[in-house]
């Protein structure tokens, strides 16, 4: 049967519009604006999910936010909560958490078994015998969790932008929408957000009736979403509250990061359920999902209802029911209706049997309420189970109380306390730039919510303009709403207290019992309030019952920590679009062409090789022979490129580099080492001399940024006159290398390279094809070689021009992993490769490269601790030529008698050499030249090897130095 | 947002100026010294700005006068011009200032045309400059090695954003 009742005023279904969705395999047609929920209602079905824990079938409770009885999945999403999610056209649907569907559901009778379920029973109960522990957790992990991931799915993420605002107020209910329209009446740029679909709050369902608030209804409305300065967000949750109000807003269309000057929590309430025997059976509901139902979808709740209530809007729920044809055969009032107001009066004058100071002990019914058992109250407030009423009804309504939705005024450090006089918790008083309005505020009554909304609005409009606003607000109500302890036992248990987690009354009193007692740990045990609902319908009536338990005052009892997210928030929101940011050089579109393999370094991306021959290694040894017998170009625009100018700029570098710099020749370039004041190897480089006072820095490809830092830094720290510019990004740089090198170079240069003009190690500048390039003798790869350096703009002709000019001589682009092999053959170290954050230059063999004569460099000091202490050195070793067992890796061990003797940073098979070679520290200072270690290798096997010394090749460094102008034949 | 364009900015050439002496060459331009982190503008793009005591940036058309001019005194000692090849781009269209707020956490609703603005756009770090005679224009720029991805992305942005 379907439950659609005729046109209700404020509806928020299309009829002239359908749409048809399928819920596991069962057609149904709803209207445009149909929650999934309410296309089900309006279908006949009221079975909508399978609870957490024990499987039992579950239907509408709150209608809202609230809950996750009505929990779906499908392909693209594993939670879709059907009471808020739009019925779109073609959604298809499988509840969550069933296996074989909500109705067959494999495990539907697990609440049979519910004594022997308790909580923490996996502590208690699968704790023994050991053996079968990966079993239970096996099961376990099966049963747990809501919703399948399917680990291919690559869609959703949806992009998150910035907003910015005056004021900002989460709530668009009367309180809510007042505050809006005040603030930005008095010219306050505003952003109003709202979880529902469309703005109103409860002036829509609790209010749908009440025709005393028609006006303001439809001016507050009107006035909203006509003022300019309003930007209005339906459907969206702010999810938390960051300092400075820095709040995430998630919408449908991703999360909007607003910083708001002013914010006004118009948050509302969520309410609470009473706790009876089997209140989750399908029919119980709380009387404000009942009237969102009529309201907003034009549901029928039930036909005949039973209900308990213990303030006013239970009986103006009532009234709601009975003006959309359903019949309540019994309202229990936990106190007294007379105390209730005229509308109490109202619902008694209908005909409708009231019984003051009662409450619901019990409903009947599997599948759905059949009757609800009513029991009189004695004078400490327990039911007296020995005077039953039982009615017939299939609905039970609760109106019995209200939790303020405080959650984000807990993270901005509002003083909140409970206000015993409205039974609720209350910010006392809130931090700068925070306000509260309407309900959340202890502002009931709806004249007095908007009024209350409307003054936080002025308030918060001024604070924005670093003005106070002098508004008279009105008083928190002096009417209790919610009722004390709504909470009865029942010797068959099934009284629950969270929805989500299956917690039954008694499993929680039994967790206080076993010294759970303080409301933190009794969360985390139980699990109450740690589902997706995360509290919102469990959190206050866990405080009354602990608070009761231990005869400590909700106060002292306190509530959990309300972190982000207020509400469970999709990943792909989270993610946003990702940015990763990427840097190329101008030469990328070059090393497309040439099949570069790229790698991340940092930020950059660098070719690793040239996918040029069958395999990885044959291209990187084909790149490797192109260096050593002819020529070979490598994109070193990577390294990082800082100028030092000024008159003390000598000094300057002086004190950054462990060698000295001040006593360079114009025109001249040195190895630069640098250290911490650790005296730990942070950085090398070249630095090149173009003036007295100006020097021109290349530095790793990854320090370039933390070396400018850390020259500005000590620049204004030491006072020197001199400034520095990073140039990394701005300058491009090319390695052309091999023997042929010069020869090729010559003729396309205005700068003489002969060895007389331009000598190794020396820098000069002048042109190329035209463009202002300097040129630096230096050789990482221990070949005759150039390094290029040019701007940015002229790099990818210059880089293109020499392919081209140098093809007759068999010109190859090498990648990062044949220089590494290269550098490697030479016996060059690369920081942070062969260097760890605790290497000091004296280990990795470079105390030439320290100048303790120097005055000051920054680790000066600690090197000369430290040399004394060295407890191991860098050393090169070799595998035989005849060696062809498994292959050495990076940070394999070094073994000697048993014990560690050491590490691999760099090994590699040389082509040059044919065979592995490779640099170690060896934690030995009394190991030599030509003795013998042992490698171990991944499979444990020991694999000698000799220790050699360095460079591995060229060790007079003739290729680098002599006068080479020609062909391989003349190098040899 | 749905007539945002993106456009490379070919025709202009920026100059980084630092050095003791820089002050006084920038204040002796005929379109004078610009205050801290405000423009000083010229022509449709062209801006002078001051980024720290002795710290300048130039943009001008390329071959500009203003750059020559700059030029012809930073001959003197102490005032040292790098050229910047930085990746630039103008966006335009009506509703540049709500794209951006899909990139970048500036609230560039409140900028005007008097600051050079820094922000990280993206992930990367940019500099922006409103234009003056039209505010639906915006003039930013980036390290050169940053342009492809940046342009990259921004194209995505104004997609997605053209689609809503």
């Amino acid at each position: 049967m379907s439950y659609r009742l005729q046109e209700q005023p404020f509806e928020w279904i299309d009829r002239s519009k359908t749409v048809n969705i399928e819920v596991e395999g069962r057609p149904m047609r709803g209207f445009e604006g149909d929650t999934i929920s309410s296309t089900m209602l309006a279908n006949g079905v009221i079975h909508m999910g399978r609870s957490f824990k024990y499987h039992r079938i579950r239907g509408p409770f709150t209608f809202a936010n609230h809950d996750i009885n009505a929990l779906f999945e499908n392909a693209d999403k594993t939670h879709v909560r059907g009471d808020v999610e739009l019925a779109e056209d073609g959604l298809k649907l499988k509840g969550a958490n069933t296996i074989g569907g909500i109705a067959k559901d494999k495990f539907r009778h697990l609440s049979l078994l519910s004594r022997f379920l308790v909580v923490g029973f996996y502590y208690k109960g699968l704790f023994k015998p050991r053996f079968l522990r990966p079993f239970y957790e096996r099961i376990i992990r099966e049963s747990a969790g809501l919703g399948k991931v399917d680990l291919n799915w690559r869609g959703g993420r949806k992009s998150k932008r910035y907003g910015f605002c005056d004021v900002l107020v989460i709530g668009a209910g009367p309180a809510g929408m007042a505050a809006a329209k005040a603030a930005a009446e008095s010219g306050a740029q505003v952003m109003l957000v709202d979880e529902n679909a469309q703005i109103g709050g409860s002036l829509d369902y609790q209010y749908a009736n009440d025709a005393s608030v028609a006006d303001t209804r439809s001016e507050l409305k009107e006035a909203v979403l006509n003022n300019e300065n309003i930007e209005v967000h339906t459907s969206s949750v702010a999810v938390g509250w960051y300092t400075d109000n820095w709040m995430p807003i998630n919408t449908p269309n991703g999360i909007i990061k607003v910083r708001a000057e002013q914010v006004v929590m118009a948050t509302g309430l969520f309410e609470q359920p009473s706790i009876f025997h089997k209140n989750d059976v399908p029919g119980v509901m709380m009387a404000s999902a009942a009237q969102r139902m009529i309201a907003r979808y034009a549901i029928k709740p039930c036909e005949v209802a039973a209900m308990v209530v213990a303030n006013e809007d239970g009986y103006r729920a009532a009234l709601d029911l009975l003006k959309a044809g359903v019949k309540i055969n019994a309202i229990a009032d936990l106190e007294d209706h007379e105390d209730r107001g005229d509308l109490a009066k109202q619902v008694k004058a209908q005909g409708v049997q009231i019984y003051d100071h009662h409450g619901i002990y019990e409903v009947e019914g599997k599948d759905r309420v059949t009757s609800a058992t009513l029991c009189p109250l004695n004078a400490s407030g327990e039911l007296d189970t020995s005077r039953k009423t039982t009615v017939p009804c299939d609905g039970v309504m609760m109106s019995v109380g209200w939790a303020p939705a405080t959650h984000m005024l807990f993270q901005c450090k509002a003083d909140i306390k409970y206000d015993a006089t409205i039974g609720q918790f209350r910010a006392q008083s809130l931090p700068e730039g925070m306000f509260a309005a309407g309900r959340v505020n202890g502002v009931f009554d709806i004249k007095d919510q908007i009024a209350d909304g409307a003054g936080a609005g002025q308030q918060a409009a001024a604070a924005a303009k670093g003005e106070s606003a002098d508004v008279q607000r009105p008083e928190p109500t002096k009417v209790r709403q919610s009722h004390e302890y709504p909470i009865f036992s029942h010797p068959k248990a099934k009284n629950f207290l969270d929805y989500d987690e299956d917690i039954q009354l008694k499993d929680y009193i039994n967790a206080a019992k076993e010294g759970f007692d303080n409301i933190e740990l009794i969360k985390r045990f139980s699990t109450n309030g740690m589902g997706p609902s995360q509290g919102k319908h469990s959190n206050m009536n866990g405080i009354r019952i602990l608070a009761k338990h231990t005869g400590k005052s909700i106060d002292e009892t306190g509530s959990t920590t309300a972190r982000p997210m207020f509400h469970p928030t999709p990943v792909g929101h989270l993610g946003g679009r990702r940015f990763r940011a990427e840097r190329v050089t101008p030469m990328q579109e070059s090393h497309v062409a040439h099949k570069a393999v790229f790698m991340e370094a940092g930020a950059w991306l660098r070719p690793e090789y040239y996918d040029t021959e069958a395999t990885r290694t044959e291209s990187i040894h084909a790149e490797v022979n192109a260096v050593r017998t002819g020529l070979g170009i490598i994109d070193v625009s990577t390294l990082g490129k800082i100028e030092v100018f000024g008159p003390d700029a000598p000094e300057v570098m002086d004190r950054i580099c462990t060698m000295r710099m001040s006593n360079m020749k114009i025109g001249m370039t040195r190895y630069a080492l640098v250290v911490d004041e650790a005296g730990v190897i942070t950085d090398d480089g070249v630095v090149v001399r173009y003036a007295d006072d100006h020097f021109y820095y290349t530095t790793t490809t990854g320090s370039s940024d933390p070396a400018f830092r850390t020259l500005q830094k000590q620049i204004l720290e030491w006072g020197l006159k001199a400034e520095a510019v990073n140039r990394t990004g701005q300058l491009q740089a090319m390695n052309l290398a091999g023997p042929l090198a010069r020869q090729k170079l010559a003729p396309l240069t205005d700068i003489d390279l002969s060895e007389e003009a331009f000598p190794y190690l020396a820098a000069r500048t002048g042109t190329m094809y035209g463009k202002p390039v300097t040129l630096a003798r230096v050789g990482f790869v221990g070949e005759l070689g150039y390094e290029i350096h040019c701007l940015s703009g002229d790099a990818a002709e210059i880089w293109d021009n020499l392919l081209r000019d140098c093809a007759d001589a068999g010109i190859r682009p090498f990648g990062v992993e044949a220089q590494r092999l290269l550098r490697l053959e030479k016996g060059h170290v690369i920081v942070t490769q062969d260097t760890d954050g605790l290497t000091n230059p004296y280990e990795a063999g470079m105390p030439w490269a320290v100048h303790m004569k120097k005055d000051f460099f920054i680790g000066k000091r600690s090197l000369e601790i430290l040399k004394p202490l060295q407890a191991r050195k860098l050393m090169g070793f070799m595998f035989p030529e005849s060696y062809s067992g498994g292959t050495p890796k990076e940070c394999h061990l070094l073994i000697k008698d048993g014990e560690l003797n050491g590490r691999i940073t760099s090994v590699s098979y040389s082509p040059t050499f044919n065979r592995y070679l490779g640099l170690a520290y060896v934690d030995d200072m009394n190991a030599n030249v030509g003795d013998a270690v042992n490698v171990r290798l991944d499979d444990g096997a020991l694999v000698e090897a000799e220790l050699v010394s360095l460079p591995f090749y060229d060790p007079e460094g003739k290729r680098q130095t002599c006068d080479v102008d020609g062909t391989e034949e003349k190098v040899a | 947002m749905k007539n945002l364009k993106l456009e490379k900015a070919q025709n202009l050439e920026m100059w980084h100026v630092r050095g003791q002496a820089a002050p006084a060459a920038i204040a002796s331009l005929s379109c004078g010294a610009p205050e801290m982190f405000k423009i000083n503008s010229f022509g449709d793009f062209g801006f002078t700005t001051a980024t720290g005591a002795t710290e300048f940036y130039l943009v001008d058309e390329k071959d500009g006068s203003v750059a020559a001019e700059l030029k012809a005194k930073a001959g003197d000692a102490d005032t040292f011009m790098f050229p910047r090849q930085d990746a630039l781009f103008v966006l335009s269209g009506e509703g540049w200032k709500d794209m951006m707020l899909r990139v970048s956490a500036f609230n560039f609703k409140a900028a005007d045309d008097s600051g050079y603005i820094t922000a990280n756009m993206a992930g990367v770090s940019v500099w922006f400059r409103v234009n003056s005679t039209d505010p639906n224009k915006v003039l930013f720029g980036c390290d050169p090695s940053y342009g492809h991805y940046l342009y990259e992305t921004l194209c995505d942005v104004i997609k997605e954003v053209a689609a809503l």
